[in-house]
């Protein structure tokens, strides 16, 4: 990992940010930091700090964003909106920084796991619906007792609707190039202000850089 | 226990804003569905009682918000799929009822930011049109059921035929209900709404600390970062509400329901003996009215429920 250089700013991710229309225009952030006080991911992960991280996005850090493990922490609780003062809709954020983060390689440990849940829910319609036939024996037999459908089921028509959505939508293709674009790991973690990165002569432990 | 109503910031004009329908659309949730269908069957005893009947449709697919939130598709689906399925109560004239907080967030969001930039909008558009629905325009309202409940407490109080004299019943009430602070009855910051629910029923409510904590299984961490903090947070959690003297927990959100319910086992196993039953709150309404037990679907819960409603059955 190389030493972040101020030429590593960029004003492409404010920009990407201000025209996504997904995200909230964070440079009204006062860094008051209350999001920080009751989020319960830095009460616990203390090296995640969602002050930290709008002040980086707004600092044009974004090699330091891409890169970092801290944007793949937040739980999506809203805590942190619900008590804003600026009214910034932090998750909505994380949400935009996460796929900000994908379109460069990078993420992709803590996107794969779900990739399946897409795959299943593309041929159903509904998602979580198990593959082992115990567990579906089982969800039948107490669905029947309650006097419900043995299995939600969606209409063949629903499901056709849903996977002509996932075509013109483009995310079949979106998909398709997620599966074939290689990985950049990521292992950056901010704690008490230093980047950490994992310290290849003594693997398992952590270096400053 | 009394204390927590001095800060109690429950609008009566928004709760008074509430209708009473008496037709409804009722919105599945994937995770309902599977993992605790008794939550589906109490919601429609719960309709029933207050005279409210629930409409589904074959056609209502997955809101698409987890996948969405797990940045696993790309957000033009989720879009599309909100727009198409919300298309459905609209083509029969029904605003939605809902029954988990996850497609309750997601739904208001997406119908929002379809409604807030017109590309967005161009989406949903061109998704129905090119599967020949109408339009969606935005005019259906999304409520999610707890709202509904509580908008009829008086005559829920006066249904009650199971009084749950003694229990002690502590709320989880789930983030994606009150990120959405500008439409909630209550104060997203010390919601107190379930509270009065639990008094109606008979049963204490009882404050504890880490009560407005989320359940740490949004956006799909319960799978990424479940040893690093998912788990220490739900044993913190959980640990808090066992030391409050918490009997039963109710949530409104089969997701969190799932979080709270099953690693119980893994937090006990590991050392912090806890087993506090969690349902849903539509399911502990339903069973204080007196719908027969079996018909709740608790047999699916992790920690076992019965200990601790038993003696209320006659």
């Amino acid at each position: 990992m190389k030493r972040e250089q101020a030429s590593d700013w960029s004003i492409e991710f404010e920009n990407a940010i201000a025209t996504s229309g997904l995200a909230d225009d964070i440079r009204r952030c006062i860094s008051c930091g209350k999001c920080t006080g009751v989020c319960p991911v830095a009460a616990i992960s203390p090296s995640y700090n969602p002050r930290q991280i709008i002040r980086e996005v707004l600092l044009g850090n974004y090699e330091r964003i891409v890169q970092s493990e801290e944007i793949w922490r937040c739980f999506w609780c809203a805590n942190c909106a619900a008590t804003c003062p600026s009214e910034i809709k932090y998750p909505l954020l994380m949400l935009y920084i996460r796929y900000f983060s994908m379109s460069h390689g990078a993420g992709k440990k803590h996107v794969d796991p779900f990739i399946r849940f897409v795959t299943k829910a593309r041929q159903e319609a509904v998602t979580f619906q198990p593959g082992k036939p115990a567990r579906l024996d089982e969800i039948r037999e107490l669905r029947s007792s309650l006097g419900l459908a043995p299995l939600r089921i969606v209409s063949d028509k629903g499901i056709k609707e849903y996977q002509k959505l996932f075509e013109i939508t483009g995310t079949d293709e979106w998909l398709k190039n997620y599966q074939e674009t290689p990985e950049v790991p990521i292992d950056l973690s901010y704690l008490e202000g230093k980047i950490l990165v994992p310290d290849d002569s003594n693997s398992g432990s952590e270096r400053e850089v | 226990m009394e204390e927590y109503q001095k800060l109690s910031l429950i609008d009566p004009q928004r709760v008074a804003n509430l209708p009473t329908p008496d037709k409804l659309f009722l919105f599945l949730s994937c995770t309902g569905s599977i993992e605790y269908p008794g939550t589906e069957r109490a919601v429609r005893i719960v309709g029933e009682k207050l005279g409210i009947e629930f409409i589904e449709s074959v056609d209502q697919t997955c809101c698409t918000g987890y996948m969405l939130t797990c940045n696993a598709v790309n957000p033009q689906l989720a879009l599309a799929s909100t727009s198409r399925n919300l298309s459905i109560p609209q083509e029969m004239g029904l605003d939605v009822g809902v029954f988990c907080n996850g497609c309750y967030g997601y739904l208001r969001e997406l119908a929002h930011l379809l409604h807030s930039n017109p590309a967005f909008k161009e989406v949903g558009d061109k998704a129905n049109q090119a599967l020949g629905r109408e339009k969606f325009h935005g005019h259906t309202k999304i409520y999610h059921v707890q709202e509904l409940w509580f908008r009829q407490l008086e005559k829920l109080t006066s249904l009650v035929k199971r009084p749950l004299t003694g229990l002690k019943i502590a709320a989880h009430y789930g983030c994606h209900y009150l990120a959405n602070k500008d439409v909630a009855i209550d104060d997203a910051q010390y919601p107190t709404f379930h509270e009065e629910i639990y008094k109606a029923l008979g049963a204490t409510p009882v404050v504890y600390k880490e009560r407005r904590a989320c359940c740490g299984y949004s956006v799909g961490r319960g799978f990424t970062h479940r040893e690093e903090t998912v788990l220490p947070h739900i044993t913190n959690k959980m640990l808090s509400a066992a030391t409050a003297g918490v009997q039963l927990m109710t949530t409104t959100c089969p997701g969190c329901n799932t979080a709270l319910d099953r690693e119980q086992k893994t937090i006990t196993a590991r050392g912090n003996a806890v087993s506090i039953p969690v349902i849903d709150l539509s399911q502990l309404i339903a069973f204080a009215l007196g719908a027969p037990v079996e018909q709740l679907g608790f047999k699916a819960n992790t920690t076992p429920v019965l200990p601790v409603l038993e003696r209320f059955i006659k």
